[in-house]
């Protein structure tokens, strides 16, 4: 008896397949494409490599991995802070249980979900995302009933009524307590935030599930796909520059997913005025000098390798709340640098005051002292100048000293 | 014969710049998407979507070694975003064109061939895209998982399901 008597053969179906392959591999004479085909494609630009795409990218052979950090950063605050990083999801609940944050302060967002409905005023998408500079000189304007989030060198719009919270990570079943959100939100800033290695046996149970937008810097291999997440469920990706954008949604709301990713723009300063790498940042003029305070946007950077995109995001202060957060400022100290020897992270969180005409810098590397610095002089973080403005899509997990962690974990 | 040899390589040097690709690959790079899409314009179209996201990241994903890799996912990908928004409509050869099963010997495995490509016909796309990456490609079960993005014993899974309904339907027509 020969291998195709036998129907049960497995060589017979793998040679069937085989076979089956080969001859209709050939049922169209494929004609070779030129680079001229693909210049006829809407937005295929092929005229000069963009080499802003490339430069700077993090080298995320492991996508999401961040640096390893270059010091100890844990001092003083050690075992408190490990476990708030580690119980992300159960800090998440505390948020969720509280008013829904804006992005924009002063703006608090709308409750309740949208995920059911589709936002009739998102723009019409391009076909591939744009590289134009959005204006950072103020904020941008977002079409009614959306805003702009920003994360690494992309600006994407979401609906406005969508709050900020912590999506689950693989890790979820390890996460004791972790709860849905009640409306759908945007990630607060993921690259901040360490994930157990736990893999969870089964799929994340559909009770726990919300419509949100997440991110993560770009792999190498990262391509534009949809993930069937099971029990209804889809993940969207979608690749823009050096950031990879999910998604994720009800399969029922798919379209609102390519909606919002369609949006997605690259920058090189976002629509808050934020530069996307924090080695653009430049100081300005003494804040003591700025008299009249219309405006703080405060702009989160991550500690990513290279001197790629790191921004994690940025939130907007006018009014009141601008001029509380330079309240909060007090006094010039002085301050003698940390007497260990260390290389500066590129964690740090910048004030933003009046689009830029003094701008505040405090680092989180615990290499530099623990110190707003507008290039004048410095002034000691305090809840309304940290924990206030760490809000929204900004989050901040670690702290290299007790003194940054009590003025700045929210 | 081994899987290895099967394996429709680029029969070219190494292409060096993305043109130098494009022109190597895009004929064999349009079959397996015919393989995958089983329609000719959609194939040609993926490729060439396929093509355009590579273009401004080529240098990066030619350095780590495997650009079919990534071309390669990209057009599942399409395959099933474009399934799914179709609402599985993906259309299926009317019965009556589609060559009849042979009897015995040689034409025993043109029958068989038959059955296999009607039976693609079938699959979901990532499915089909499993088997075409095993049985074309001559791809490992790792690397079918790292084109599909998924778990190893998912992309098992699909291969092993689909030589099970292959093997059910010689059956029945061998009766």
């Amino acid at each position: 008896m020969t291998d195709h008597d036998r129907a049960d053969s497995p060589d017979r179906a793998e040679r069937a397949f085989r076979r089956a392959f080969r001859e209709h591999a050939d049922d169209r004479d494929f004609a070779p494409i030129e680079l001229t085909d693909l210049e006829g494609k809407p937005s295929a630009d092929l005229e000069g490599k963009p080499s802003a795409d490339l430069e700077g990218k993090p080298s995320a052979d492991e996508p999401g991995a961040l640096g390893a950090r270059r010091r100890g950063t844990w001092v003083g605050v050690a075992a408190a802070s490990v476990a708030l990083v580690l119980a992300v999801p159960v800090i998440g609940i505390w948020f969720s249980n509280r008013d829904t944050i804006s992005a924009t302060a002063g703006a608090p967002a709308a409750a309740g979900g949208a995920q059911d409905s589709r936002i009739e005023s998102f723009p019409e998408p391009a076909a591939q995302p744009s590289t134009a500079t959005l204006s950072g000189a103020t904020e941008a304007q977002a079409p009614a009933g959306l805003r702009w989030e920003s994360m690494l060198d992309v600006a994407v719009l979401v609906p406005d009524a969508w709050g900020h919270d912590f999506a689950p990570g693989p890790d979820w079943c390890a996460a004791d307590g972790y709860q849905r959100p009640d409306a759908p939100f945007v990630d607060r800033n993921p690259s901040a935030r360490a994930t157990m290695a736990i893999a969870c046996p089964e799929p994340m149970p559909d009770a726990l599930r919300q419509t949100h937008l997440t991110w993560r810097p770009a792999a190498t291999t990262d391509v534009d796909r949809t993930q069937d997440l099971g029990d209804g469920w889809l993940a969207v990706s979608r690749r823009v520059s050096s950031a990879l954008l999910t998604v994720e949604v009800p399969a029922t709301d798919q379209q609102l997913a390519d909606d919002i990713l369609a949006t997605a723009q690259v920058v090189e300063v976002d629509p808050r005025g934020c530069p996307v790498r924090l080695g653009d940042v430049t100081l300005g003029a003494p804040v003591a000098q700025t008299t009249a305070t219309d405006s703080v946007v405060a702009c989160q950077y991550a500690d990513l390798p290279g001197d790629g995109p790191n921004l994690a995001g940025s939130v907007a202060f006018t009014g009141a709340d601008a001029h509380a957060i330079l309240g909060g400022l007090g006094e010039p100290v002085t301050a003698s640098e940390p007497p260990q020897a260390c290389t500066p992270t590129r964690d740090e969180l910048t004030l933003r005051i009046n689009g830029g005409e003094a701008v505040l810098r405090l680092p989180f590397d615990g290499c530099r002292p623990p110190l707003f610095d507008d290039g004048h002089a410095r002034y000691r973080p305090s809840r309304a100048t940290c924990a206030g403005v760490l809000t929204g899509p900004l989050w901040q997990g670690l702290y290299p000293n007790e003194e940054l962690a009590s003025a700045c974990h929210p | 014969m081994t899987l290895l040899e099967e394996r429709p390589v680029a029969d070219v040097e190494p292409a060096r710049t993305f043109e130098e690709y494009v022109r190597a690959r895009s004929v064999a790079l349009q079959r397996f998407a015919y393989l995958v899409t089983r329609h000719p314009e959609d194939a040609r179209d993926a490729v060439q979507d396929a093509l355009i996201g590579l273009w401004p990241r080529y240098d990066e994903v030619a350095a780590k070694g495997d650009v079919d890799a990534y071309v390669h996912r990209s057009i599942v990908n399409a395959s099933v975003s474009r399934w799914r928004k179709t609402r599985h409509s993906t259309p299926v050869e009317a019965p009556q064109d589609l060559p009849q099963a042979a009897a015995s010997g040689f034409e025993d495995e043109l029958a068989d061939a038959d059955a296999a490509w009607r039976l693609c016909a079938t699959l979901s796309p990532d499915q089909r895209a499993a088997v075409v990456l095993r049985f074309w490609s001559g791809l490992a079960f790792a690397e079918i998982a790292e084109v599909l993005g998924c778990a190893e014993a998912t992309a098992r899974s699909h291969v092993h399901r689909a030589l099970t309904r292959l093997r059910t339907n010689l059956l029945e027509e061998s009766r």
